[in-house]
């Protein structure tokens, strides 16, 4: 058993699109997984749903064991899971370290030179650093906040190539060193090859996808 | 990171935000805490008022009731009537104050005219003014020294005589007199000056020998010498029949003088006693107790209690506080509109903010709390700068409104107060005057202060619109779910 676990989860739009018809996934830590599927096929729903900002409309999602449900919305997200956005999501007013302190259970500086950012760096406006700058500080915030599983939407997004591939290392760094649990919902194939496993969504149902294949087209039915 | 850390933190980095709804605060702070102030001046006003003007009472003979005259035959066919109700004198007015408590000082007055004259028997000259229009100057004219005639006012205490206390005359030199000052005379400076008189000089004043030889007198043995004691003058503007009976010729003496130049008044004691009293809050009792003298037909007296003056100034002033209410609940309402309308246009602009931060386990709880003690924050400092700012306010605004509105009231009464009657008789006898005292105007010593209670119920207030706004704003982001939040911010 995972430290993640999807059981049977459906997710309808207004009672009437299904997004998710009955996925099952089971995630461990130590693990970097990639989400992959078309645009609108309810990646970031899944997300959303793993992260605790929503609920399914059926089926259940275990954290280490119990339903996130049990253990409260609020309670999983503060404790157990951290985000990643694509648009890195940082508070203006506050410089890259007291973004990272927002929730630190850890000291911020140290985990902010992790990820590359100079103590300089960390004291500056978040407005002020260039984009890959602000996805270290967001990833350096979810790092800080201990919690065993990091759910990253589009990390890379908004990058050129060559942060793209920083930015990746470092989020493998973080699963494979840290013992996190990376779930990285991604269009990106360079960053989905890097995963220790592939996902694909399609049809409302996960599939599991040879890492090595990186155009995902080798499937296996999970 | 708690939540005060990331208020202040918001408070101090997003300066123009903060200071923008500091403005606001302060605006809405200032014009309640003035208004707050403006409204307790005028009830102290009102109190002021009360005590200057409401204070008195004036007792007069029941002439009207006819069963108080008493008719008597004269020869075979005639018959003479007079009033024999108990007639107005010092001792009636003694008795009261000895009978009654919270009666401060009274005056008797009784107006009559003479002629006046300077030591070398000459008459004075007197002072030229505008009549008020009537024809009796054209029918008096050629009727002898009656042109020379004055004014001549008998009075117990001028000090409470109501045209002093009403201000419209003010002594300028010398002493007011009471009736242990005999032979006493108060003349306008302006008459002394012109007759070269001063405070100390005697002057003679007697019948007038038209009116003496009508009545088969002798004027010359009407003569009584008077020292002029004191000097007034005028502030307010007068009109009467004649132009020799203006206020400005007018003289002010006692009773027995008057009497003396004038035989042909009898047994005529005083037309009126104004009572002055302490509380003008007791004065419904006062006279209730007076009415109950055991000693004294109240029958025989009409009490009244003018209160056209009070009246005069309170309603304006209870128009004005209406007015105040009204505005500072308008201040409130508005101030509370505009504050809930900023706080929702910030809140959707903080939408981004709180997703993230929900995102990152903050409870929606901590996420408005923050909001609030951020603006609480800001609060603090306009509320506080606001006890200063409304002071001046206040006080520019406060003075201007409670001055106009209290002079208004207190002037317009004294043109109509000033008149005469046609026979010449009772020439400025009968009016009743604002009784204002020697050397104190209370209306114009009028504090418009922020005190510490309305600071007090201001904060409270204020904090409790702002918690109330918060939450209004709030209520559309604590209603959505995190996810509707995250993806209103993408």
């Amino acid at each position: 058993m995972g430290i993640m676990e999807i059981k049977g989860v459906r997710y309808t739009y207004d009672n009437k699109r299904n997004i998710l018809k009955s996925v099952h996934a089971d995630f461990e830590a130590g693990n970097m997984y990639a989400i992959v599927g078309p645009s609108g096929c309810g990646k970031t729903t899944l997300l959303s749903l793993l992260g605790g900002l929503d609920s399914p409309t059926g089926g259940q999602i275990l954290f280490d064991g119990q339903d996130i449900e049990k253990i409260g919305l609020a309670a999983h997200r503060k404790n157990d899971v951290a985000f990643i956005f694509q648009s890195y999501n940082l508070i203006d007013y506050l410089t890259p370290q007291e973004n990272v302190a927002l929730t630190s259970k850890l000291p911020p500086l140290p985990i902010l030179e992790r990820v590359g950012l100079t103590k300089e760096e960390a004291k500056r406006n978040v407005l002020k650093l260039s984009g890959g700058q602000q996805q270290r500080v967001a990833i350096a915030r979810a790092l800080a906040s201990d919690a065993s599983v990091i759910l990253a939407d589009e990390p890379t997004g908004n990058l050129d190539e060559d942060t793209a591939i920083e930015i990746t290392n470092i989020l493998k760094e973080c699963a494979h060193q840290m013992n996190k649990c990376m779930i990285i919902v991604t269009h990106s194939n360079e960053l989905a090859k890097q995963a220790d496993m592939i996902l694909k969504l399609r049809k409302g149902e996960l599939q599991i996808v040879d890492a090595s294949d990186s155009n995902a087209g080798k499937e296996q039915k999970n | 990171m708690n939540l005060f850390h990331r208020a202040f933190l918001y408070v101090t980095r997003k300066i123009t935000k903060s200071f923008t709804l500091f403005l606001i605060l302060l605006v809405i702070s200032t014009l309640v805490l003035s208004g707050v102030a403006i409204k307790d001046a005028t009830g102290t006003a009102a109190l002021n008022v009360r005590q200057a003007l409401g204070g008195v009472f004036t007792l007069q003979q029941n002439t009207d009731d006819p069963s108080k005259w008493v008719s008597t035959p004269v020869g075979n066919t005639g018959s003479q009537s007079y009033y024999d109700g108990e007639p107005l004198t010092v001792e009636l007015a003694e008795r009261i104050m000895a009978g009654t408590t919270g009666i401060s000082g009274y005056n008797a007055t009784y107006t009559n005219y003479t002629v006046p004259l300077n030591t070398d028997g000459k008459i004075l000259e007197l002072l030229e003014s505008e009549d008020n229009g009537s024809s009796l100057g054209s029918l008096i004219a050629g009727s002898g020294d009656f042109n020379s005639t004055v004014s001549t006012i008998a009075a117990t205490n001028t000090a409470y005589d109501s045209y002093f206390a009403g201000g419209y005359i003010e002594l300028v030199e010398g002493k007011h007199f009471t009736t242990m000052d005999k032979n006493s005379a108060i003349m306008s400076s302006e008459l002394a000056q012109h007759n070269g008189l001063s405070v100390g000089d005697k002057i003679t004043l007697r019948m007038s020998e038209y009116k003496a030889s009508m009545m088969g007198i002798d004027a010359s043995k009407t003569k009584v010498e008077v020292t002029i004691v004191g000097l007034f003058r005028s502030t307010a503007k007068s009109t009467t029949s004649l132009s020799n009976w203006s206020m400005d010729n007018s003289i002010f003496t006692t009773l027995e003088v008057v009497k003396t130049a004038r035989p042909d008044m009898g047994d005529e004691s005083f037309e009126r006693i104004q009572f002055y009293v302490n509380d003008p809050g007791e004065i419904d009792n006062i006279v209730k107790n007076v009415k109950k003298l055991p000693d004294l037909d109240p029958t025989d007296f009409i009490v009244s209690i003018d209160s056209s003056n009070v009246d005069a100034v309170m309603e304006p002033l209870a128009n004005m506080n209406r007015l105040i209410s009204i505005l500072i609940l308008l201040v409130l309402v508005v101030g509370a509109a505009i504050l809930c309308l900023v706080l929702s246009i910030r809140m959707k602009e903080r939408v981004h903010e709180s997703g993230v931060q929900l995102a990152l386990g903050i409870s929606k709880k901590n996420i408005v709390a923050q909001y609030l003690t951020e603006v609480l924050i800001i609060a603090v400092f306009a509320f506080s700068l606001s006890t200063f700012t409304s002071g001046f306010v206040a006080k520019t605004a406060g003075h201007q409104l409670l001055d106009n509105t209290i002079a208004d009231s207190v002037q317009s009464p004294a043109a109509k107060s000033l008149g005469t009657s046609m026979d010449g008789e009772t020439f400025l006898g009968s009016s009743d005057f604002v009784p204002e005292f020697e050397g104190s105007n209370p209306l114009t010593k009028i504090e418009v202060e922020i005190e510490p209670v309305m600071v007090a119920g201001m904060f409270s207030i204020g904090f409790l619109m702002i918690c109330a706004a918060v939450m209004l704003a709030a209520a559309p982001v604590l209603r959505m779910k995190p996810r509707e939040i995250l993806s209103k911010m993408s």
